[in-house]
C-alpha cells in the first residue's frame, strides 16, 4: 500500500460513521456561451441534413439524430440505407460534446471519431472514405462552402467530419429551467423539488451527474437487479470482452431525456415513467410509488433545454 | 601558396566551427526542447494519474460526486501517453528504444488502469446506493418488527456488519453474514414483513457480492504500481537524457576547446604581425633614411633638400663647394676625396644647430645649408663662420695634410638651389673673396654669360661703338708714380651698364668677333694716346697676331702715329694655342723694331711656355693677379711669387703685379724685388685718364 491508500483509509477512518459525504450540487448547468466554428458548423450543418453521404442518397445524419426528437431516434432501431435495420437506439447528438465518449459503449473518444462511424457502417449511410470524399469535392455546394477553409487540395474525410464535429459542438441545449435554477434564476415548483431531492435520494445521481447529467461513466443495466442480457448486443462487452462488462454501456445524458423516448438501448421503455420505474428497480433495487415516479418525472423534465440557436 | 593555404585553412577552420556552433545550438535546443516536452508529459500524467485517484477517492466518499473531471482526466491520461509514445525523440533515436518500450508498456499500464477506474466506479455506483439503501431502509425496521425479535437482532447485525466493512474497507466483516442471510432467510415472516425483508435482502447480497470485488478494486487502484512506474520511466528516461547530455557537453567542451584555441591562433598571429609590422616599420625607416640621407655622408640628401625646401615658406640657401675639389679627387685618389667629404660633411653638422640651419649633400662636393628663419645678415655671419672653420685646418687624409678653400653663394630666390649655384659661378669669375649673394643684376649677368646672347650683345656693341677700353695706371713701386696705363677691354651695355672682360671675352675668343675687339681696342687706345705723354699697353693674344688685319691695321696706326708706337707695349697672353709660331715671331720682332715693348701677361697661371719666352726677348712680366690677391694671406702664394720672381729677374725684364689691393701687399712685392704694380690700391680702370 502506497501512501495515498494509507492516506485515504486515514481519511475513511477520520470520517467513520458519517460514511456518505456531502459536496457542491453534482450537476452543472450548461454554458450559455458556447464556442465552435460557425464556418466550419455551417458546413457541418449542411452535411448533417444531406443525404450525399449515404450511399443511396435516402438518409442523412438527420434521418436518425431527429433534432425534434431530443436528437435521437423515436424509433426503437434507426433504419439503414436500403432499409437495413440499425442493432441499437440511436442516442442523442444534443450536448454529445459533453460526453466523455461516444456511441452506447463509448467505442469513439471524440465527436470526429464518431462522425467517422455511422458514415462507414454498412447499415447505416454505407460509404466509404473514397467515395465521401468524391462526392462533396464533386459538389458545387460543397466546394463553395468549403471554399474558406480549404485554400488548396481536395477536401477530405477529415475535414467532413471536422465540420460535422464543429457543427455537433453547436448543438448545446442551454437555459434548461433546471440550469436556470441550478443559477438561481428560477424555483422547481414542489413536485420538481421533490423529484430532484428522490433522484439523489435514490441513488440516480451516483451516475447521473455533472454537466450532462450522466454521459461521463460506464454502468452496467441491471446493477442491483439483473436486466435481460441478449447476446451480441453492441455492449462494452461487444469490446472488451470481459464478463463485467456485459449489458454495460454508456450511461446517457439525461438532458432533453423528455423529448427523447423510447428508451435505454433496447427502446424497451416506451415513456419517461416506464423508464424510471426500470432503473428504480434494475439499478438502484427500488420499487419506488407513484408519487416518486411523478415528481421524478417532473424534475427530469426540467431538463429539457432551448432549442440550439444554430438550428434557429 | 603557402599565404593561400593558410587562409584556406583559416577559413575551413572558421566554417568547421561555426558549423559545430550551429549544429550546436540546434541540438542543443532540440535536446531542451524534447527534455521539456517529454518531462512536462511525464509530470501531467502524474499530476493525471494524482487527480484520478483524487477523484477515486472522493467518489467513494461522496454522496454526490460530478463523476465529470474523473471522466475528463481518464481520457486526458490516455491523450497523454498517446502522444508521450509518438513523440519523434522515441523514433528518431535508436538508445530511446528501451524508453520507447517503457513507455509502450505504460500506454498499456494506463488503459488497464482507466479500465480498472471504470469498473471501480460501476461498482463504486452500486455498493454506494445499496448503502445508502440499508440506511435509510434499516430504520424502517421498526414499522415491520418487534424491536426485541431475533429477525430484527438479526438485520441490524447483517446491516452493522455492512456498514463496517465499508467504512474499515476490510471485507473480512462480510464473512459472517452469509450465515445471519441464511438465518432471515430461514425465518417465517407475515407478507409485509416478507416484501421488506425480501428488499433489503436484495440489497445485502449484492453487497455480500460485490464488496469483495470493491476492495479488491478500490486496492488496486490505491496499490496502483502506475505512479512508481510512471516515475521509473521518467528516471529512465532523464537517464537517456544524461547521455545526451553528456554528449552535448563533449560537444560544448570541444567547441570550448576550438574557439579558445582559434583566440590562442589569433593572438598569436596578431603577435607575429605587429612583430612583422614593426620589421617591416624598421625596414621602411630604414628606406626612408637612404632615400633621404647621403650614403657616404650621412647628411640629408638633395631628394630630403626638394622635400623640405618645397614645404617652407621662404626657405634660404647657403650652397657651399670646396674650390678645386676635383683636383684633390684626381690628386689623392677619390678615397682621400671621399674623406675629405666626411670631414667636411661632420664639421658642418656639428657645427650648425638644426634649429639654425639643415645640411645637405647636394652632389659632389656641393654642400647647401637651408636656413628659415635667418636675416641675410646672419646667414652671411655663419657663412664666414663657416668659412673660418673649414679654410683654418688641415685635413688629414690618407697620405697627406691638406687645407682648402670653399666657396659660398647665399639666395633666397627660387629656384634656391639654381640661383645659388648660378651666383657660385660669378664669384669664380671674381678676383677676390668667397662669397656671394645672390642677385637679379647676377641673374642678368648669368643671362649675359649665355654664349648667344653674349654673342648678340658684342655684335651689337661693336656695331654701335660700344665696345669701349678702359685706362688702369701702372705705378713704378719704388716711386710710386705712374708709368704707364694698361688699356682694358669694357663693354657698355645699352642701359650704360659695364661689363668686365671676363664677362664676354672668353665667349668672344671662340668667336671671330674677338679679333674685332683688339682691332676696335688697338684703334681707340692708340687714337686716345696719340695726343697724351703716356705709355700704355694692349693685350693681344697670341692669335691676334697671326691675324692679317690686326696686323695690317697696327702698322697703319704706327705709320700714322710712328711715335706712338714707342710708347707702347703688347701684352701677350699665352694661354692660347698657336698655329704658326714662327709668323708670330716675326711679328713680335717686327714691333720690337718699330719701338714697341713685349710683355708676358698673367705670368705663373701655367700655361706659360718658358722656351718661347726666352726667344721674345721680353721687356716686362706681368705676374698672375691670382697669386698676388693672396700673397699677404697665403704662405703658398708668396712662395709662388718669390719662386717667380727668381726667375724673372734672371731674365733681367721689368716685373709688374697686378690686382694689388693694399699697402701690405705692396711692400711685399717691393721687397722680393717687384719693380711695377697695378691694382685697385694703386687706381681702378676708368674711362678717362684724369690729368693731375
Amino acid at each position: 500500500m502506497n501512501i495515498h491508500s494509507i492516506k485515504s483509509i486515514l481519511m475513511l477512518g477520520l470520517l467513520g460513521y458519517a460514511h456518505i459525504l456531502l459536496a457542491s450540487e453534482p450537476i452543472e448547468p450548461l454554458p450559455t456561451e458556447i464556442d465552435y466554428d460557425p464556418v466550419k458548423a455551417k458546413i457541418g450543418k449542411a452535411l448533417f441534413f444531406d443525404p450525399i453521404l449515404s450511399h443511396d442518397r435516402s438518409i442523412a445524419c438527420i434521418s436518425c439524430h431527429d433534432l425534434d426528437a431530443g436528437g435521437a431516434d423515436s424509433r426503437p432501431v434507426s433504419l439503414g440505407v436500403h432499409g437495413g435495420k440499425g442493432n441499437i437506439q440511436s442516442p442523442t447528438v444534443f450536448n454529445a460534446r459533453y460526453n466523455f465518449k461516444q456511441f452506447w459503449n463509448g467505442r469513439a473518444v471524440t465527436l470526429q471519431e464518431q462522425a467517422y462511424g455511422p458514415i462507414h457502417n454498412p447499415t447505416e449511410l454505407a460509404m466509404n472514405t473514397q467515395e465521401v470524399e468524391e462526392r462533396i469535392n464533386a459538389s458545387k455546394k460543397y466546394q463553395a462552402l468549403f471554399a474558406p477553409i480549404v485554400h488548396e487540395g481536395a477536401i477530405d474525410i477529415l475535414m467532413i467530419t471536422d465540420a460535422l464535429t464543429e457543427f455537433e459542438k453547436a448543438l448545446v441545449t442551454s437555459n434548461s429551467k433546471f440550469d436556470r435554477y441550478l443559477r438561481g434564476e428560477v424555483l422547481l415548483d414542489d413536485s420538481e423539488e421533490k423529484g430532484y431531492q428522490s433522484f439523489k435520494a435514490l441513488g440516480c445521481i451516483t451516475c447521473h451527474n455533472g454537466i450532462n447529467v450522466g454521459g461521463n461513466s460506464f454502468q452496467q443495466m441491471g446493477t442491483i437487479i439483473p436486466y435481460n442480457y441478449v447476446e451480441g448486443y453492441p455492449d462494452r462487452y461487444s469490446l472488451t470482452k470481459k464478463e463485467y462488462h456485459k449489458n454495460v454501456f454508456k450511461v446517457p445524458t439525461l438532458r432533453n431525456i423528455a423529448l427523447s423516448a423510447p428508451y435505454f438501448h433496447d427502446a424497451s421503455a416506451k415513456n419517461l415513467r416506464d423508464a424510471i420505474k426500470v432503473m428504480s428497480y434494475h439499478n438502484l433495487g427500488y420499487i419506488i410509488s407513484d408519487e416518486q415516479v411523478e415528481s421524478l418525472n417532473a424534475f427530469l423534465n426540467t431538463l429539457t433545454g432551448e432549442k440550439p440557436e444554430i438550428l434557429e | 601558396m603557402r599565404y593561400r593555404l593558410k587562409t584556406v585553412t583559416a577559413l575551413l577552420v572558421g566554417i568547421i566551427s561555426l558549423s559545430m556552433l550551429v549544429y550546436y545550438y540546434h541540438i542543443e535546443k532540440d535536446f531542451r526542447k524534447n527534455y521539456k516536452t517529454i518531462s512536462t508529459h511525464f509530470n501531467t500524467l502524474q499530476k493525471q494519474q494524482e487527480k484520478i485517484s483524487y477523484g477515486v477517492l472522493q467518489s467513494s466518499l461522496f454522496a454526490y460526486y460530478n463523476q465529470d473531471s474523473i471522466a475528463k482526466d481518464r481520457n486526458r491520461i490516455i491523450d497523454g501517453v498517446n502522444t508521450l509514445s509518438q513523440h519523434p525523440l522515441l523514433k528518431e533515436k535508436k538508445h530511446y528504444l528501451p524508453l520507447k518500450k517503457a513507455i509502450n508498456q505504460l500506454e498499456k499500464e494506463i488503459k488497464s488502469y482507466v479500465e480498472l477506474i471504470e469498473h471501480y466506479l460501476m461498482i463504486n455506483a452500486g455498493i454506494k446506493n445499496s448503502m445508502v439503501f440499508l440506511s435509510t431502509h434499516e430504520v424502517k425496521s421498526l414499522e415491520f418488527f418487534d424491536p426485541a425479535s431475533e429477525s430484527i437482532r438479526t438485520l441490524h447485525d447483517i446491516i452493522d456488519s455492512v456498514m463496517q466493512a465499508k467504512r474499515m474497507l476490510d471485507g473480512s466483516y462480510l464473512k459472517k453474514i452469509s450465515r445471519l442471510i441464511k438465518e432471515i432467510e430461514n425465518d417465517s415472516y407475515n407478507k409485509e414483513q416478507l416484501d421488506y425483508v425480501t428488499k433489503l435482502l436484495v440489497h445485502i447480497r449484492y453487497l455480500e457480492n460485490k464488496y469483495p470485488l470493491y476492495i479488491e478494486t478500490f486496492s488496486k487502484i490505491m496499490d496502483s504500481p502506475l505512479r512508481n512506474d510512471l516515475q521509473k520511466t521518467q528516471q529512465q528516461f532523464e537517464f537517456l537524457a544524461e547521455d545526451d547530455l553528456t554528449y552535448l557537453n563533449t560537444l560544448a567542451t570541444s567547441l570550448f576547446i576550438l574557439i579558445l584555441m582559434a583566440i590562442l591562433a589569433i593572438t598569436i598571429l596578431l603577435y607575429r604581425l605587429q612583430k612583422e609590422n614593426i620589421k617591416l616599420i624598421n625596414v621602411h625607416n630604414k628606406l626612408q633614411f637612404t632615400l633621404q640621407h647621403d650614403a657616404l655622408t650621412g647628411l640629408f640628401n638633395r631628394i630630403s633638400y626638394e622635400q623640405s625646401v618645397s614645404q617652407l615658406k621662404s626657405p634660404k640657401v647657403l650652397l657651399l663647394n670646396i674650390s678645386r675639389f676635383k683636383l684633390i679627387n684626381d690628386f689623392y685618389g677619390v678615397d682621400s676625396g671621399d674623406q675629405l667629404l666626411i670631414k667636411v660633411s661632420t664639421l658642418l653638422r656639428n657645427n650648425i644647430q638644426h634649429e639654425v640651419g639643415v645640411c645637405y649633400r647636394i652632389s659632389g662636393d656641393e654642400f647647401a645649408i637651408v636656413f628659415e628663419a635667418q636675416s641675410s645678415q646672419s646667414i652671411e655671419m655663419i657663412a664666414h663662420e663657416i668659412s673660418e672653420l673649414l679654410t683654418n685646418r688641415k685635413y688629414k687624409l690618407t697620405d697627406v695634410e691638406q687645407t682648402i678653400s670653399i666657396n659660398m653663394a647665399i639666395s633666397d630666390t627660387k629656384p634656391l638651389l639654381e640661383t645659388a649655384d648660378m651666383a657660385l659661378k660669378q664669384l669664380k669669375l671674381r678676383p677676390v673673396g668667397n662669397l656671394i649673394h645672390y642677385s637679379k643684376e647676377l641673374d642678368v649677368k648669368e643671362k649675359i654669360r649665355s654664349n648667344i646672347e653674349i654673342t648678340q650683345i658684342l655684335h651689337d656693341a661693336l656695331n654701335e661703338n660700344r665696345v669701349i677700353p678702359y685706362y688702369q695706371p701702372i705705378i713704378d713701386l719704388k716711386t710710386r708714380e705712374i708709368v704707364k696705363y694698361e688699356a682694358l677691354v669694357r663693354l657698355k651695355l645699352k642701359d650704360g651698364k659695364i661689363l668686365n672682360p671676363i664677362q664676354f671675352l672668353p665667349i668672344a675668343q671662340q668667336t671671330p668677333l674677338y679679333h674685332e675687339i683688339t682691332r676696335v681696342m688697338i684703334s681707340k687706345t692708340i687714337s686716345y694716346f696719340s695726343d697724351k705723354p703716356y705709355r700704355f699697353s694692349i693685350n693681344f693674344g697670341m692669335s691676334d697676331l697671326e691675324d692679317d688685319e690686326i696686323i695690317n691695321t697696327l702698322r697703319g696706326h704706327f705709320t700714322a702715329y710712328p711715335e706712338v708706337a714707342m710708347r707702347m707695349d703688347i701684352e701677350l697672353l699665352e694661354s692660347e694655342k698657336l698655329t704658326d709660331l714662327n709668323k708670330v715671331k716675326n711679328f713680335i720682332h717686327e714691333l720690337k723694331k718699330m719701338g714697341c715693348g713685349i710683355s708676358i701677361d698673367d705670368f705663373g697661371s701655367g700655361y706659360s711656355n718658358f722656351t718661347n719666352l726666352t726667344e721674345l726677348r721680353l721687356d716686362s712680366v706681368k705676374i698672375d693677379g691670382s697669386l698676388i690677391k693672396e700673397i699677404n694671406h697665403s704662405d703658398e702664394h708668396y712662395k709662388s711669387v718669390r719662386a717667380i720672381m727668381g726667375l724673372i729677374n734672371e731674365m733681367e725684364v721689368e716685373s709688374i703685379a697686378e690686382f694689388v689691393q693694399d699697402e701690405a701687399s705692396a711692400e711685399k712685392l717691393s721687397e722680393l724685388g717687384v719693380t711695377h704694380a697695378q691694382g685697385y690700391y694703386f687706381g681702378k680702370p676708368e674711362e678717362f685718364i684724369v690729368d693731375l
